[in-house]
């Protein structure tokens, strides 16, 4: 008990030190406990949405099959329930504004438990003329109950009026957020005559059996829809709004697993450093103990207790830290995601082993730094550490020509050279971890500008619902008003191929020596000329396919089939998109055997507002994209998702940083306020002392921006391995201005946490410090 | 009268580099249960080494501590352990309170490892300071301090009380109460005492002096009258 006061008050009186390590826990386990605890209620919100709307295990899409036929399914060895639906892509009018597309979904209310069900969150399922809307759409939109929409189709018009706003598991991760393309439901009847489709559903949900998996009926159920036209067979964890929302979540267990590991790393290594200090300043006491009899292991467990003390402390406020994190965070992803809210109690489990992770931490890292207690003799203990040699001429010849605060820095650095290899290396990951998120941060503006700046030069983009031969859909273009010009493209999902090697990519057919559409080598900072034959591949494409310049190629295509298309690598261009290619338009054409073709037309023009009212009634009008408007939107959904992100990392880089240098500091100012209390008996000032410190502190962390620009580098080439399949790419390189800015931040919070030693040398009583007992 | 403990041949070297230094270069003598004794030597002949040594807290190079007839040196880490914790007392030149804990608690913490403690009011009060207990050290003079580490010493009630220089650091008067103290010890209690002093002055009242000088035995000394502490001059 007495041993546990002793403990305690010796904690209470190193406590800035100790706060720092009681901090870098807290925010080890609040980062442990709001990433991972969110991903795992949202999973399970999830999964309880999932429940109750009955969503599908499997889910096939054929061109079309008869309601009955779908349902004898059932009879299937391992299909337990199948629903069949029409769904097809409609244009949206809404008040004249822009396009937007509607995946309209049948929904038969005589069918009494079909799969995929909604919920509605407001107003009523759809009647005769009515249509329920997906939230994020409406609430994207600005559409509310009793809102009437135009919905067209290859002529169809229709005019819903909405009768309810709902979420269902079909789009769990739709993201209001700039939405132009939700889902609605609709009674089957006017669903059908949208998609002319004579009454045949395309879509079928199914339901397995118990113990049945996907691979059990993949094939069974191949051969039973192939007659009619089956198109796409998957499981759950292949459709697309499961998959995203799932991945998201579960990523978050790996997010927290990182940043967490990173801050509990620090955490046991501060408190080594300060445990190795506390035996070091407490040597006689321990030989003092030892002379009375206490065992070792009563002695370590002395020095045990206060880590599991700072342990538990940062466990109670990582947890309190950690759930109100994981208040916000759910809300946030609950505003974006379609899913309802419930309530979902930290189990104790997570508590527990919160607890048990975090005072494991805390002994893991007083074990380190007081197993000196045991190599320590009765004897030995009770007599001051015999000092190190030193190579006294070398050392001064060193630092003689230094202003004196400096030498007094440096010596302070060689003197404790542990303690400064690890500030060093913590100021290092500071510093990339700053870097990188900076460098992070602009790839907003690396890809917009790149895109939009120097690829992109039309003002709108039409997309067509059918491809026209470019001669005439450019002559009928330019003879609008409002249009300058007009150049086209065809833009193309295709499968290319190299050996074994093959991957998913737009290829897009380009008009020679285009105005509008400029390929541009982000590595290189220059446009790149549309070579007259052969395929330009991005760098990304050409590093998974192994391919370069002059390399022969092969491609499939919807148009063409099975047949394998052979084309050439002209060139590899270094853009910081995922994998792309392109080709002149005629060739591409002629490869693919019809004459030049168009999907895409890019106009140049100087009152987009009346292009836009001309083309969006247009027959053949599938979507028209303003460039502003869409550069906008992109910049703004960048900056929301990436944001978020560069703020966390941020955060961590400075805790780091700050909680380091704080528990150095204060490890440093106990150690040496003898030494400062004489600096200030001989007139210095407590700035002048401050600034011996604070030299210190920034010869350090200068030192540390030499680890930490490859570590920068490290970190990128990781960003870049995990978007290697995204639509996105990066290079290597960091601009200047990153580094300064990691630089300038590392600086700054040496500085900030600097301050309050500086109060402290201030505060020092001279003559108290200078009577104690070396 | 019996010896509780018997030093024998005692040799203790230290390695300082490449060179080896003797502190003690072949030490016997005996201390007989209940007597005050006085280690007495100049400053590096060895003293503290031999009070380290008896006290389990180091171990001689050769030679044995026997401890009412028990070869120490014999001892596993466990029973040296044991040996401090009940059967030594130590009282240290620079007290070595924890500095963290109060008077009391310092008395207490030495008590909670004896069978048979004292208890630490009692202690207290004889060492004048029942009004002080809650006192941290560095609210406390030195005198005040060197009192409350006898105490300390005095709470687990051992057979053997091991002082090295429990005046040194301490003004004339002062001194004499803290000698006063353990003398009154060394007579209620009927306990072995060693004080190893370099102050010629403290022989007087001791019942045997040990002279040791550049790591021998220079002298051995009974006393048959020693004087009061408040006698002591020096």
């Amino acid at each position: 008990m007495i041993l546990l006061k002793k403990a305690l008050r010796s904690i209470w009186r190193g406590k800035r030190s100790y706060a720092a390590c009681i901090f870098l826990i807290a925010l080890g386990m609040a980062s442990n406990i709001g990433f991972g605890f969110t991903g795992t209620r949202l999973l399970t919100m999830m999964d309880s949405m999932y429940a109750a709307q009955d969503f599908g295990e499997v889910f096939a899409t054929v061109k079309g099959i008869p309601p009955d036929a779908a349902a004898i399914l059932t009879r299937l060895e391992g299909i337990e329930a199948v629903t069949a639906r029409s769904a097809v892509d409609t244009r949206v009018l809404h008040e004249g504004e822009e396009s937007q597309t509607i995946r309209a979904i049948s929904w038969d209310s005589a069918d009494e438990a079909p799969l995929n069900r909604f919920q509605i969150i407001e107003g009523e399922a759809p009647g005769r003329g009515e249509i329920l809307l997906s939230k994020a759409f409406a609430t994207g939109q600005g559409l509310a109950v009793g809102d009437s929409l135009s919905l067209l189709r290859d002529g169809q018009q229709m005019r819903p009026v909405i009768s309810g706003i709902a979420i269902a598991p079909d789009f769990i991760a739709e993201d209001g957020n700039g939405i132009t393309a939700g889902y609605g439901y609709m009674p089957p009847l006017e669903v059908d005559t949208l998609a002319d489709n004579g009454g045949m559903a395309n879509e079928l949900i199914f339901r397995l059996a118990d113990g049945v998996t996907f691979g059990d009926v993949e094939a069974m159920l191949e051969d039973a829809l192939a007659r009619y036209g089956l198109t796409r067979l998957y499981d759950r964890m292949d459709h697309g709004g499961h998959y995203s929302a799932w991945s998201t979540f579960a990523n978050m267990s790996n997010t927290a697993g990182m940043i967490s590991g990173t801050f509990l790393t620090v955490a046991i290594l501060v408190l080594y450093i300060l445990l190795r200090r506390v035996i070091e300043q407490e040597r006689t006491q321990i030989g003092t103990m030892k002379a009375f009899g206490f065992s070792n292991g009563r002695i370590l467990c002395l020095y045990l207790g206060y880590g599991a003390v700072i342990g538990l402390l940062g466990a109670l406020l990582g947890i309190l830290g950690g759930l109100a994190i994981s208040e916000w965070f759910t809300a946030t992803y609950l505003t974006f995601l379609s899913m309802p809210a419930m309530t979902v109690l930290p189990g104790a489990s997570l508590i527990l082993s919160t607890l048990a992770l975090s005072v494991a931490v805390g002994l893991g890292g007083a074990a380190m730094g007081a197993r000196a207690v045991l190599k320590l003799s009765p004897a030995e203990s009770m007599r001051p550490p015999a000092p190190p040699m030193m190579k006294k001429k070398r050392a001064r010849a060193k630092a003689s020509f230094l202003p004196s605060y400096l030498s007094m820095a440096l010596r302070s650095i060689s003197r404790a050279r542990f303690r400064s290899a690890f500030v060093a290396m913590g100021m290092a990951v500071s510093f990339a971890i700053l870097t990188f998120m900076s460098s992070y941060g602009a790839i907003t503006n690396e890809i917009v500008m790149t895109q939009f700046d120097q690829v992109q030069h039309y003002d709108v983009k039409l997309a067509m619902e059918e491809p026209k031969a470019l001669a005439p859909a450019v002559q009928s273009a330019v003879g609008l008003p409002g249009i300058d010009g007009a150049e086209g493209m065809l833009e193309l999902p295709v499968t290319i191929y190299k050996n074994h090697l093959y991957e998913e990519v737009a290829l897009t057919g380009l008009q020679p020596d285009s105005r509008t559409y400029r390929l541009y080598d982000s590595a290189r900072e220059l446009h790149v000329p549309l070579p007259d034959s052969g395929a330009v591949i991005s760098r990304v494409l050409a590093d998974k396919l192994g391919a370069g310049p002059g390399d022969t190629l092969t491609m499939t295509t919807a148009y063409t089939g099975d047949d394998r298309l052979t084309l050439t690598v002209a060139e590899v261009l270094g853009e910081n998109r995922g994998p792309t290619a392109y080709m002149e338009l005629a060739e591409l054409c002629t490869l693919l055997g019809t004459e030049p073709t168009v999907n895409s037309l890019l106009l140049e023009s100087g009152d987009i507002p009346v292009v836009k009212e001309k083309l969006e009634n247009a027959e053949n009008t599938a979507a028209l994209y303003d460039q502003k408007e869409l550069r906008a939107t992109i910049q703004a959904d960048l900056d929301a998702s990436l944001g978020v992100n560069v703020g966390i990392f941020a955060a961590i880089g400075f805790g780091i940083a700050f909680a380091i240098i704080v528990s150095s500091a204060s490890i440093s100012l106990s150690e040496r306020s003898r030494e400062y209390a004489t600096l200030r008996v001989l007139g210095l000032s407590p700035g002048q002392v401050g600034k011996i410190i604070i030299s210190e502190y920034v010869i350090l962390t200068l030192l540390g921006f030499l680890p930490g620009i490859p570590m920068a580098i490290g970190f990128r080439a990781l960003l870049m391995t995990v978007l290697s399949d995204d639509p996105l790419s990066l290079t290597l390189n960091i601009a200047p201005v990153h580094y300064l800015v990691g630089a300038a931040v590392c600086i700054a919070t040496a500085l900030l946490a600097n301050l309050s030693s500086i109060r402290q040398i201030a505060r020092l009583e001279m003559t108290d410090v200078l009577k104690e007992r070396e | 009268m019996t010896d509780i403990i018997q030093v024998d041949h005692l040799v203790k070297e230290y390695k300082m580099g490449e060179m080896t230094v003797a502190a003690l270069r072949d030490v016997s003598f005996s201390i007989p249960d209940g007597e005050f004794v006085v280690v007495l030597g100049p400053s590096g002949s060895g003293k503290s080494t031999v009070l380290n040594i008896v006290g389990g807290i180091d171990t001689p190079t050769a030679g044995r501590v026997l401890y009412k007839g028990e070869d120490i040196g014999a001892y596993s880490q466990r029973r040296l352990t044991g040996y401090r914790k009940t059967a030594v007392g130590f009282v240290f030149q620079f007290y070595n309170l924890i500095q963290n804990l109060t008077a009391r608690e310092n008395i207490d913490l030495a008590a909670e490892l004896s069978p048979d403690p004292i208890p630490t009011g009692d202690l207290l009060e004889q060492i004048g300071l029942g009004d002080r207990g809650g006192h941290f050290p560095s609210q406390m003079s030195g005198g005040q301090q060197q009192r409350v580490a006898i105490a300390r010493a005095l709470a687990k009630n051992p057979d053997l009380l091991l002082c090295d220089e429990p005046t040194g650091a301490l003004d004339f008067s002062t001194g004499i109460a803290v000698l006063r103290l353990l003398r009154d010890f060394n007579e209620a209690y009927k306990k072995t005492v060693v004080v190893i002093t370099h102050n010629a002055g403290i022989a007087e009242m001791a019942d045997r002096v040990i002279v040791v000088r550049d790591g021998l035995i220079a002298k051995v000394t009974e006393n048959p009258s020693p004087c009061a502490p408040e006698e002591v001059v020096w």
